[in-house]
């Protein structure tokens, strides 16, 4: 009995110091996350199916799905998921009339970019164009080399 | 006395021995687990917050407040555990901690989300799994231990540090 008292006693100055600890933290760092979340921010990635990392590799296995780099780079000079099409947020457009041909609305599409958001935005203006099956990757590419997935290298894809 | 009543003493002696030293084992074990959890999350509150929504447990109203004091709470459990401060209590927050964390886990199986935990790196932590469950069931007994055995736990920094001031 004494010892609980003693437990809770010390989980309690433990909680109160971690409660110190996080405000100075948050009032010290900027910009400061705001204490009231904007649900809508954590939800707009969830308008569309989340995969884990080994889940899109799973699908890649599969060989049914096809992928999309959302990543804002010169796709064509970077390593990337084999077979990937680069279909960009600022060059929209450009980019998915010069894959129109090989990626249609029926397709099955994983996506992935930088961060979940960036893929998701790109999803978004995806189904607006009719393509329905649109699943994003959680985590980047780095994410994907480190589960085991292949990349192809800007020498592969030239050939 | 007798040869066997005169071993009694030294058996018992090296079973508390062996005691302190799992006792020791097991906290120095999540000490380090939950001190190496909390950098990730510090660094990353927004990709913490994210990792935590994907749960669907949280409501919004407390999702921020949550995401930014969750990994100091494991940063202070993890050095009191190293550090054998307070040690009765952070293995009691320790073990609370770890039995949310295995609920919110078997709660997203049971849905079939197909998430990351969130546990040491936010944006790219392991996917949430029966393996995951094993390693949370595995921390649980090492963090329950220093509480069960907690008269076996001789090895502690404050009071090593008296001792040597006496000396």
């Amino acid at each position: 009995m004494k010892n609980g008292t003693r437990a809770c006693r010390e989980a309690g100055a433990l909680l109160s110091l971690a409660v110190v600890l996080a405000t100075t933290a948050w009032v010290a760092r900027t910009p400061r996350l705001p204490l009231r979340a904007d649900g809508a921010v954590y939800r707009l990635d969830l308008q569309f199916p989340a995969i884990t990392v080994a889940g899109a590799l799973k699908l890649y296995r599969e060989g049914d799905h096809l992928f999309v780099d959302t990543r804002d780079v010169d796709a064509d000079a970077t390593a990337r998921v084999p077979g990937a099409f680069s279909v960009r947020q600022d060059s929209f457009a450009d980019d998915l009339r010069a894959v129109r041909d090989f990626l249609g609305p029926a397709d099955c599409i994983v996506l992935y970019g930088d961060n979940l958001l960036a893929a998701s935005a790109v999803a978004s203006r995806l189904k607006e164009r009719g393509y329905t099956d649109l699943t994003l990757m959680r985590g980047d590419l780095a994410a994907w080399r480190s589960a085991g997935g292949p990349v192809a290298h800007a020498e592969d894809i030239d050939d | 006395m007798t040869e066997a009543t005169r071993g009694a003493p030294r058996t018992t002696a090296r079973r508390g021995t062996a005691a302190a030293l799992l006792v020791l084992a097991a906290r120095l074990g999540a000490g380090a687990t939950f001190l190496w959890a909390s950098t990730g999350k510090i660094a990353d509150p927004v990709g913490f917050a994210q990792a935590v929504y994907n749960y669907r447990l949280v409501p919004d109203v407390l999702l921020h407040p949550f995401a930014l004091l969750l990994p100091w709470l494991e940063a202070v459990i993890g050095v009191a555990l190293l550090c054998g401060l307070a040690r009765r209590g952070a293995s009691l927050l320790a073990a609370t901690l770890t039995v949310a964390f295995i609920a919110a886990i078997s709660a997203a199986l049971a849905r079939g989300l197909d998430i990351t935990c969130g546990c040491f790196e936010p944006g790219n932590g392991h996917a949430v799994g029966l393996g995951l469950l094993a390693r949370d069931l595995a921390l649980l007994v090492a963090c329950v231990l220093p509480l069960r055995l907690a008269a076996y736990d001789r090895f502690q920094l404050v009071a090593a540090a008296r001792r040597i001031k006496r000396s």
